[in-house]
């Protein structure tokens, strides 16, 4: 038996800012938040029957929002590819625009797009949700040595990204400064 | 080096823990924990009024929108009525029906199109109407849209007759019902649009891809980003490119379809 429209409004108004909130701080933009939001009650719609049953309803919205942005982060790089939308000054707005997201949150991110799923679920559930490694596992359905594993590999990952980056600017740094022998006159 | 990633070894609850205890999912003895863990730590009754103040910031319920999200989800076909059991001698009917309800389709364009703008852009419509024009890239210039059929690299310009309104979602669903929001570009807050009646230039071009035509540019306005792209995806899921574009003239913004080679 499908949900109706008034046990899907009042789950709606239970649940949809906490689901929105949390995947605002996954995907860092408004507008995959929400649509992240839309799909996982789409999802609730889907699966009225069992989702009646659930002992936590929040947790089950986790795991289905979980996925649909782990897609959406994944699939950004795609889309902006396939479309190439570009500012292109044909009126001379002069459009002062916000400066962008946080460092650190994008780097999880770029990096998450390089990772195996189940490595990608710990990492959300760990950064974004500040889990225990007990939680993580339970989410996941993997055990607590695994979860402590995959948050182990992918932060050497980040290191390494991190330190890769930290030589390159130190590199142009040195040129800018002239200590370096090809450095422009 | 140090990396800012959390190490949660139960010494606080989790933020899926809190988001729990502020849906009323816990029972008595877990929300005594961490209501005792609340009244030390005021970080976590912050993280608990930035979930409140999310209310605020989610979109509004819309039953209609989440039911025909879901049936996509799930491929099953847009929820249009089964067809009715025909007697074979009226099939000859069904072309000229079709070509009927296209030329019904086509008709308030007609309207709206002044006779005289054989150069004016697709997407005009009568002066204090909203109205979305389209122009694509020739030789370093924008020109005006004419219907002709580009293919994937053109690029297409915008510009939009707000008639009022202050604010502005244009987006594009393509030939696969793939919707795209190109202003306000993600995470980006833009101005409000001129008062007046004047053309406002949009600016951003968009380089069209290989996906099937025709694209259908939509300009809503008063409306948010997530709202509208939901709106148009079940409007093109309901009556595809026809659907989009009658479902946008409804709500006073416009649309204007790009032929895709």
């Amino acid at each position: 038996m499908t949900l109706t429209d008034t046990e899907l409004a009042e789950l709606y108004d239970r649940y949809a800012h906490v689901v929105y909130r949390r995947c605002l701080s996954i995907l860092g933009n408004e507008e995959d938040a929400h649509d992240a939001t839309q799909e996982t009650f789409a999802k609730v719609l889907q699966h009225g029957e069992r989702f009646r049953e659930e002992s936590s309803p929040l947790t089950w919205m986790y795991r289905i929002s979980t996925n649909h942005c782990l897609n959406t982060i994944r699939n950004r790089k795609g889309r902006r590819n396939k479309l190439q939308v570009h500012r292109q000054d044909i009126a001379g707005d002069g459009i002062e625009r916000p400066a962008t997201a946080g460092l650190d949150d994008d780097l999880v991110r770029r990096l998450l797009t390089e990772t195996d799923e189940q490595t990608r679920q710990c990492v959300v559930y760990t950064y974004f949700d500040d889990c225990t490694r007990q939680e993580v596992a339970e989410l996941v359905g993997i055990s607590v040595p695994t979860v402590r594993k995959r948050i182990r590999t992918f932060i050497e990952r980040a290191r390494r990204v991190l330190g890769v980056a930290g030589a390159v600017a130190g590199v142009l740094l040195l040129a800018l400064l002239g200590h370096l022998p090809w450095s422009p006159p | 080096m140090s990396l800012p990633f959390p190490q949660n070894d139960g010494d606080r609850p989790s933020r899926l823990q809190l988001a729990r205890y502020a849906t009323e999912e816990l029972d008595g003895a877990e929300r005594a924990a961490i209501e005792r863990w609340l009244a030390e730590h005021p970080e976590g009754r912050a993280y608990l009024d930035g979930l409140e103040a999310a209310r605020e910031q989610v979109a509004l319920f819309d039953a209609e929108v989440l039911r025909h999200r879901a049936s996509s989800v799930a491929g099953e076909p847009p929820s249009v009525p089964p067809p009715a059991n025909r007697p074979f001698r009226l099939r000859w009917l069904i072309p000229i029906l079709v070509a009927a309800l296209a030329l019904l389709v086509m008709l308030p364009r007609r309207i709206h199109e002044p006779s005289e703008t054989a150069r004016t852009p697709l997407g005009v419509r009568i002066k204090g109407d909203a109205a979305l024009l389209v122009y694509r890239l020739q030789g370093g210039t924008l020109v005006p849209y004419e219907g002709q059929a580009l293919g994937q690299g053109d690029v297409v310009g915008f510009r939009v007759n707000p008639a009022g309104h202050e604010q502005l979602v244009l987006l594009s669903v393509d030939g696969t019902g793939t919707a795209t929001v190109f202003y306000p570009q993600a995470g980006e807050t833009e101005p409000p649009l001129p008062a007046g009646d004047a053309d406002v230039a949009l600016p951003l071009t968009v380089t069209l891809d290989g996906a099937p035509g025709p694209e259908v540019f939509v300009a809503l306005f008063d409306t948010d980003p997530a709202q509208a792209r939901a709106g148009a995806l079940a409007a093109w899921n309901a009556g595809g490119a026809a659907g989009l574009e009658q479902r946008a003239h409804a709500q006073h913004g416009d649309a204007a379809p790009v032929e895709k080679k």
